[in-house]
């Protein structure tokens, strides 16, 4: 027992002077944060001051400057365009742009003088980009912010929807203002796009239009969409879905033929998709309905071939090398 | 049902029931557990909004993937577990030839799969009971109940394959398949920077492909898993 005692009281003693280090070492630290604190507050009056007599032009030009000092920028021409950033970056959004640029491809068709010699400029930072942006007014740049996230499904669909931005001014005049504001270039969300037609989400779809649309009735497709000469001004996943797959049905070359098109949009998104609009409406619907939870795991052809591999899984499994004694 | 099947099921029976109750009392309640999950936390005394039920579902959903990959492989081990401790005399010891001796084991192994699929669908139909469909949805807790059978049975088969052979055989298979995939990557992205091209296909993006898509044989384990959807 004494000796138990003894060995605690060492071990208390041996202790202490650690405690005390961490001690003496947390209260430097605290007191380095606060004297950095005290910096920064004292630094925010002057920034603002400084601020208040530059124009933002001027001060979003500067940052711009200044990063382009700061960091070596690096070139790589993807397809027709070129990208600029940093290295690293440069290295990373490449591949993203290839795979957009080779779906969207077709679509340029005859619109070479809008892509040729375009340069990108993926940034990471947000507030890098918005000061860019203000300063890029020279015809044929566009700055791209892409996320951190080094993610490829959202790296390919920044560069996608990059690309149909660029698409976008020249499709003819009344889907533009059928379509509104709304982003193309994002192929891979029917799943989710289906409940923004059948589910009402707020006020903007009445569901029972939706229903009817999704269960092959055609005119309610129409009313759904707005066509064949609805107008949005902020535009709405919806119609993008449409106008996506029309584009992906049209020839190459399809856009620039049909450019300076003065048909209404359901006549224009016939003329680009080459097909009659009831017949887009019924294979937009089917590709769509594919993807509901009632045909995703058990359409007929996902199940035969399920069954199929369990077959030769279980043929695999009654040959086998273990009971081969000879 | 052949005495020799009979047999079989009830020594995997006897050696799968304790790891398998907890995946039965999950089967059972997962589903009902995100189905009341809207109602749940929904706002109280008004009617769930629709988005907010596939919502709360979609958050939820992985669970019912993974929950047929743990049941597919602990069925199919357990199957041959016995076979590999007792070194197989006892299989050799019957008087049938291995490929009915496997078939009859992977017919002992489905039948045994039934429980959970059985906790599963039963939970779900309680979970629908309690939970009122929105309008505009629908509920869909046949096809839901029949993937997870499909994928708890390509699982299993898979996995039953690959235990039925010697350590020998299934070491190679995953010395080649670590080889391949990790090394084969590493390469590619190595080559990728050295050419400049990254339009080169890494193997693990063609193992998805080949696996993960269809006709690949783990296609029904893509896309949603919702009861309730549109």
């Amino acid at each position: 027992m004494r000796r138990l005692i003894f060995a605690a009281a060492c071990l208390v003693m041996a202790a202490t002077p650690f405690t005390a280090a961490a001690q003496g070492t947390q209260s430097t630290h605290d007191m380095e944060i606060r004297r950095l604190r005290e910096q920064m507050d004292s630094l925010a009056p002057r920034l603002q001051a400084i601020m208040r007599k530059d124009s933002a032009q001027a001060a979003a030009k500067r940052a711009a400057d200044s990063i382009a000092q700061l960091v070596p920028l690096d070139t790589v021409a993807v397809g027709p365009f070129l990208l600029v950033g940093k290295p690293a970056h440069v290295r990373r959004t490449r591949g993203y742009f290839e795979h957009a640029w080779e779906t969207w491809q077709p679509q340029f068709a005859g619109l070479d003088s809008v892509v040729r010699g375009r340069v990108f400029m993926p940034v990471q930072n947000a507030d890098i980009a918005s000061n860019l942006r203000i300063m890029s007014s020279q015809p044929g740049r566009a700055i791209i912010t892409f996320p951190r996230t080094p993610d490829p499904v959202i790296g390919r669909n920044t560069a996608e929807m990059a690309l149909a931005q660029l698409l976008k001014p020249h499709l003819a005049g009344s889907i533009q203002a059928w379509s509104g504001g709304g982003g193309i270039g994002l192929r891979n969300d029917a799943d989710r796009l289906i409940r923004y037609i059948v589910v009402p989400v707020g006020d903007t779809l009445p569901d029972a239009r939706g229903r009817h649309c999704m269960e092959g009735d055609i005119a309610a497709c129409r009313d759904v969409l707005g066509l064949p000469a609805g107008k949005s001004e902020r535009g709405d996943p919806v119609r993008t879905s449409f106008l996506n797959y029309v584009l992906d049905q049209a020839d190459a070359g399809a856009v620039a033929k049909n450019s300076g098109g003065t048909g209404d949009a359901g006549e224009e998104l016939e003329k680009l998709g080459g097909a009659p609009l009831d017949t887009l409406l019924r294979g937009w619907i089917d590709g769509l309905t594919a993807e509901r939870a009632s045909e995703a795991g058990t359409a007929g052809h996902r199940v035969l071939s399920t069954l199929a591999w369990v077959m030769i899984f279980g043929a695999l499994s009654m040959r086998s090398t273990r009971w081969r004694l000879g | 049902m052949s005495d020799m099947y009979r047999q079989l099921l009830n020594l995997h029976w006897k050696t799968v029931r304790w790891p398998l109750a907890p995946v039965i009392l999950l089967a059972f309640g997962l589903p009902l557990f995100v189905l009341r999950l809207a109602d749940v936390f929904g706002p109280a005394g008004t009617r769930v909004p629709p988005a907010m039920v596939i919502h709360m579902q979609g958050e939820w959903s992985f669970v019912f993937p993974f929950l047929a990959l743990i049941t597919g492989v602990m069925i199919a081990l357990t199957a041959w577990s016995w076979d590999h401790q007792g070194r197989h005399v006892y299989a050799l010891s019957l008087p049938v030839s291995r490929g009915r001796y496997s078939m009859l084991k992977f017919a002992a192994g489905m039948t045994m799969l039934l429980l959970p699929v059985i906790a599963l669908a039963v939970g779900t139909m309680a979970g629908l009971a309690a939970t009122p469909v929105p309008t505009g949805l629908h509920a869909y807790p046949l096809s839901f109940v029949a993937r997870f059978l499909l994928a708890a049975t390509i699982v299993y088969a898979a996995t039953f394959a690959a235990a039925s052979s010697t350590v020998r055989t299934t070491a190679i298979i995953l010395v080649l398949f670590v080889l391949v995939v990790i090394f084969g990557t590493v390469f590619v992205s190595f080559l990728q920077e050295a050419l400049h091209d990254h339009s080169i296909v890494t193997p693990i993006e063609l193992l998805y492909t080949a696996l993960a898509r269809w006709p690949g044989p783990f296609n029904v384990f893509g896309g949603n898993w919702l009861i309730i959807d549109a």
